[in-house]
């Protein structure tokens, strides 16, 4: 501990000084600072362990070495870690493209490979033209003279073989004078006389033998019927066949030269090879697509030239998705996923229909991904799927990239709480780290909730950094609860919430506002701005030592000064801006605090800020609604008389204050019992209770004020009640340092300064928050005016001397303390209750009760 | 049964309106002639008037003691009593229903009666004054060549008769670069013949051709020529008609529908 509480031992108990009320920046202090030279360092200031931590989790590849990023929001892990990882992905390879094309063995499972880097989108490319040139191909050749020589005889030949083959069987009828009838059900046989079918009743006046050989006739023209019939799907299946065998001998030589083109383009690239192979075979045996698609581009309205894969469904079968390539990765920081020119934001793709290649920035380098909707699609990827007639259908070309595809042979940054609260995204994570391969399973299938029919796409090798940002709860709930999680993230990268305000460190802050305000386009900021700024900064810490690196509330404090100098007409921000964006957010969340001191100043709720009075003090305590915190008086009172050595707290007695807080009344009977009578048993029963106070509470904050109280009602001496007092206490009557000292003080002040300050008012804080108080300037001029006082005290005794006006007394060489000093007062009063009590004790034996429990 | 299109639907037919009467059995035959008919019809600005039959000698057919049927398939049926009959009014309702969709959707009139007795006999009793007689041809009934030569008998004063060679039931709408054909002895179509296959070329958008049929040995050089036509005319009055072989090599040629009429009176 520094010089600063001298006097304090002394037994001066003076207050302190102004300048150690709220430490300020001299604005020349920040003369000649180069925010060009810093402004590359400054995305990481003050956090040197996080930096190292970044650096080895993103430059090892070894398995499962994926970062964590923890600490507070707005400490700029976002963006420190995104421009590190991009520096460092820049100069990297850029990954292989991954595209799927149609399986034709089973479209189901679509085939996944890799090619190097920008092939996709050529041979994308070049496979569209390919099918655009055979589109208008094909179908000439099929128009040809020459086909149509060669198919018509086909279809003579055909129809010659089935002619003769009935007309065989219609010569026999008619030679047997059988009549052959097509009915609804089938064919009729009957005899015929003169032209005509034998009725039924002629038909039985025939001799028997007439009879029997018109049956035998018909049965057996019957048999050859029958041959005849059942050797049709035979002539027709062979007729099939020469059409085929026409084709494969006019078109397939077409579409070998065409494929062939293709192939020269992508000659050292085997998966296309063959691939190229299965579209061939594929092709010959599909030509009616061709066809189709060219009679329906002929009854289009438009014309059009050729037949574009995108416009006929049955086409996409020869097109090439792009799952990975140039164009899924460029992406601009903060955006996310984007769509391609060709589609707004949600608008869904058609089949078949793919993004234009684009190139650029993204191009280069290795892909730094940041996926803001980490839903288990958006994540893994999805197969969607398309309504034709009324029924939902898929194919390869609907196969969509998720984060992961797009971030492979990079980094993929996740919000980790996004992650989380998507349902099934953090399984689909860990199984693909785990299983270093993407795959794409439908999440309607994977639950078995749809029976639509979907695909099987293959896996994609995975190899990605991933790095995830969160909080420090979600990362230990992580450690704890999920037994992959170190296994799959073994690097935690730990953010500060603040450094130390040392000169270097202050222009170092200075230049990231500057380089902050240059970027965002604010006004030039001035150096008083910018020592204010640093010390707002300081205050955010809650700490005149610190600077806080929660960037993203300084960054807005800025922001909004940028505004009320705009507002006041000047061309630069300066301290009055500064000071006046922090006075109106302050106004702006204002309300609940003025409603809260409008009740203390009518006294409706009891405060008092003058006088004196026994067992009764000020505490204080922080209130935080939203982004606003502030300090608000309570009355604390005690009370105190002949018991069993129990010190009661109502707020614990009523289940309205937490562990911490009874903690802190506990450790006032621990201090009473090692302090005072110690020859005598305790017996006091003393209550404490927080006066019209209906919510919970808890902290340890105010057990000095409770003892103070406690003291005071013991000792009958009365409190100043000028003063409010904050700071937790020890079994040795030290005063402990609490939070939110800052506010705890203005909290008082300010409700002093309504009532109108007498300059004997004050708060008792601990000496140990001296180094945390950044004041408001209005407090700290009060108190250099002397109309305002900040005690601070190390001990109880230094604190009750300063309510009380009284010595608190120290014990002789007897062990006794002076009679007139509290310290004194508290013990007699101790030792009197436990003569009381031993005189009760006496009776109740006498009389036959056994009631003496010491404490 | 007789059903006509209610006249608030359709205009009224002119008095010159020539029909087309078509000669159904079975659902095949209506899927076989209808485009041809109705484009037939269509280019004629006449209505479609379909005669459903129910072939009395079908009915004597099955039910002969011994009859058994075979399906299309080449398996043996046994027939219940009274199933053919169910069957035909069954095949009756399908063709009333295949007629009147496309009748309807080429905004022609149409009407559909359904009788029992002889085909050929119903149809020729069927038929008045310029009234065109389409007659489907299968297999097993009436060959092109005789039913070329009964034309002349079947057809009405005026009118004609359309013969549907089977070939053309498994061919989709021909194109129109496939021509409209006059066949006859000479070297160009008679007048009135020529006038009307104008009008029917234009109106189906074919081509106009001519083939001249010096006798029976010169068919088979035309049968390519014949067989890729759209349609073909012919008159009733041609000596064509009075030269069996030539009839029957035409007939045997015959893979395209076509109309014989008279053109003594046909505009």
């Amino acid at each position: 501990m520094t010089g600063e509480n001298d006097d304090i031992r002394e037994g001066g108990h003076r207050p302190l000084d102004a300048e150690r009320l709220r430490r300020v920046t001299d604005p020349a202090s920040l003369e000649g600072i180069d925010a060009a030279g810093r402004t590359a360092a400054a995305g990481l200031i003050g956090q040197p362990r996080a930096y190292d931590a970044i650096r080895f989790g993103s430059g090892t590849r070894a398995p499962g070495f994926n970062l964590f990023a923890m600490g507070l929001p707005g400490t700029g892990r976002h963006s420190a870690i995104r421009a590190f990882l991009e520096a460092q992905a820049a100069d990297a390879r850029p990954p292989d493209d991954w595209v799927y094309v149609n399986n034709f063995d089973d479209p189901g499972k679509p085939r996944a490979f890799c090619l190097p880097s920008g092939a996709g989108m050529r041979f994308r490319a070049a496979m569209d033209d390919l099918i655009a040139d055979l589109g208008v191909t094909i179908p000439a050749l099929f128009e040809s003279d020459e086909y149509k020589a060669r198919r018509g005889a086909l279809d003579q030949e055909f129809e010659e073989q089935q002619e003769t083959a009935f007309a065989e069987v219609n010569k026999a009828a008619q030679e047997k004078s059988i009549a052959i009838m097509r009915t609804p059900v089938g064919f009729a046989f009957a005899p015929k006389r003169e032209g005509e079918v034998v009725k039924p009743e002629e038909f039985g006046e025939l001799p028997e033998a007439e009879r029997d050989r018109i049956q035998a006739d018909i049965k057996a023209l019957q048999e050859a019927m029958k041959q005849v019939l059942q050797q049709m799907p035979r002539l027709e299946k062979a007729r099939r066949d020469g059409i085929r065998k026409i084709n494969n001998e006019l078109v397939g030589g077409t579409v070998e030269a065409a494929i062939g083109e293709v192939r020269g383009q992508f000659h050292d690239m085997p998966a296309i090879q063959d691939h190229l192979d299965a579209v061939a075979r594929d092709l010959v045996g599909n030509l009616k697509i061709f066809l189709e698609a060219a009679a329906t581009a002929a009854e289009a309205p438009v014309p059009t030239n050729g037949v574009p894969a995108e416009r006929e469904p049955k086409l996409h079968r020869y097109a090439v998705n792009v799952i990975v390539g140039d164009h899924e990765r460029d992406h601009r920081p903060g955006e996310g996923r984007k769509p391609g020119p060709k589609q707004a934001p949600g608008e869904k793709q058609e089949p078949g229909e793919q993004q234009e290649p684009e190139t650029g920035e993204g191009a280069r380098g290795a892909p730094v991904i940041w996926e803001p909707n980490p839903t288990y699609g958006n994540l893994v990827g999805r197969v969607e799927q398309a309504s034709r007639m009324g029924a939902l259908t898929t194919d390869f070309t609907l196969i969509r990239p998720g984060a992961l595809h797009r971030a492979n042979g990079g980094a993929l940054i996740l919000n980790a709480r996004d992650l989380l609260l998507q349902p099934f995204a953090w399984d689909a994570l860990k199984r693909s780290l785990r299983s270093g391969a993407i795959t794409i399973t439908p999440l309607g299938e994977q639950l078995n909730l749809l029976s639509t029919i979907s695909l099987e796409p293959d896996p994609i090798p995975l190899d990605v950094k991933v790095v995830l940002i969160g909080d420090r709860t979600t990362y230990y709930l992580l450690l704890r609860l999920d037994p992959d999680f170190p296994d799959l993230f073994k690097v935690q990268a730990d953010f500060d919430d603040d450094f130390a305000r040392s000169p270097d460190n202050a222009a170092l802050y200075a230049t990231l506002l500057m380089d902050l305000a240059a970027r965002e386009g604010l006004r030039p900021v001035d150096n008083g701005a910018l020592a204010r700024m640093i010390d707002e900064t300081a205050r955010f810490a809650g700490d005149s030592q610190k600077l806080s690196l929660q960037v993203g509330q300084v960054a807005d404090i800025l922001r909004e000064a940028d505004y009320w100098a705009g507002e006041s007409g000047r061309d630069g921000i300066t301290a009055a801006d500064v000071a006046r964006a922090v006075d109106q957010r302050r106004h702006r969340g204002d309300r609940i605090r003025l409603r809260m001191q409008e009740a203390i100043t009518r006294d409706i709720v009891l405060i008092e800020t003058d006088g004196a009075v026994v067992g009764q003090v000020n505490g204080l305590a922080v209130l935080q609604f939203g982004g606003q915190s502030f300090g608000r008086p309570s009355r604390i009172t005690a009370s105190a008389r002949l018991g069993t050595g129990r010190v009661i707290d109502i707020e614990r007695e009523v289940e309205l204050g937490g562990p911490l807080h009874s903690k802190g009344v506990l450790i006032l009977s621990g201090f009473l019992a090692a302090h005072y009578a110690l020859d005598v048993p305790v017996s006091l029963s003393a209550s404490l209770v927080f006066e019209q106070s209906y919510g919970g509470i808890d902290g340890d904050s105010a057990s000095s004020a409770e003892l103070y109280a406690l003291l005071s009602a013991l000792s009958e001496v009365p409190l100043d009640q000028s003063f409010a007092v904050t700071g937790s206490v020890n079994q040795l009557g030290q005063v402990q340092a609490i939070g939110g000292v800052n506010e705890k003080v203005e909290g008082f002040y300010d409700i002093c300064a309504a009532r109108g300050l007498t300059g004997r008012q004050g708060v008792l804080i601990p000496a140990a928050n001296v180094v945390h108080l950044m004041l408001r300037e209005d407090v700290v001029e009060a108190c250099s005016a002397g109309r305002f006082a900040v005690h601070a005290v190390h001990s109880i005794d230094q604190g009750i001397e300063i309510l009380t006006g009284r010595t608190a007394g120290s014990r002789d060489g007897a062990g006794r303390f002076p009679p007139d000093s509290v310290n004194g007062l508290v013990e007699a009063r101790l030792r009197s209750f436990a003569e009381m009590r031993r005189g009760f004790a006496r009776k109740e034996v006498g009389e036959g009760h056994d009631d003496d429990r010491p404490i | 049964m007789t059903m006509t299109v209610p006249s608030d639907r359709r205009p009224p037919a002119p008095a010159a309106r020539r029909r087309l009467v078509l000669r159904v059995s079975t659902r095949h035959d209506v899927e076989a002639g209808l485009q041809t008919t109705i484009a037939l019809a269509s280019a004629l600005r006449g209505e479609l008037s379909a005669l459903f039959v129910e072939e009395e000698a079908s009915l004597h057919a099955v039910a002969l003691p011994f009859q058994t049927l075979m399906d299309f398939t080449g398996g043996l049926v046994t027939l219940a009593p009274g199933r053919i009959e169910t069957a035909m009014r069954g095949e009756a309702r399908a063709c009333r229903r295949l007629l009147a969709a496309a009748a309807e959707q080429a905004r022609l009139q149409w009407s559909f009666r359904s009788l029992r007795g002889d085909a050929l006999h119903l149809l020729h009793q069927e038929g008045i004054a310029g009234d065109i007689l389409v007659l489907n041809l299968d297999r097993f009934g009436l060959s092109g060549g005789e039913a070329l030569a009964r034309a002349g008998q079947l057809a009405p004063p005026g009118g004609g008769v359309l013969l549907l060679p089977p070939k053309v039931s498994r061919k989709a709408q021909p194109p129109a670069a496939q021509p409209v054909l006059t066949l006859g002895q000479d070297a160009t179509p008679a007048a009135p013949l020529r006038g009307l296959a104008e009008h029917l070329a234009q109106a189906l958008g074919s081509p106009l051709g001519h083939c001249t049929i010096a006798g029976p040995a010169s068919v088979p050089a035309l049968a390519g020529e014949l067989a890729r036509a759209r349609l073909l005319l012919m008159r009733l009055e041609s000596p064509l008609f009075d030269a069996p072989d030539s009839l029957r090599q035409i007939g045997f040629a015959l893979r395209a529908p076509l109309l014989a009429i008279r053109t003594d009176q046909a505009g």
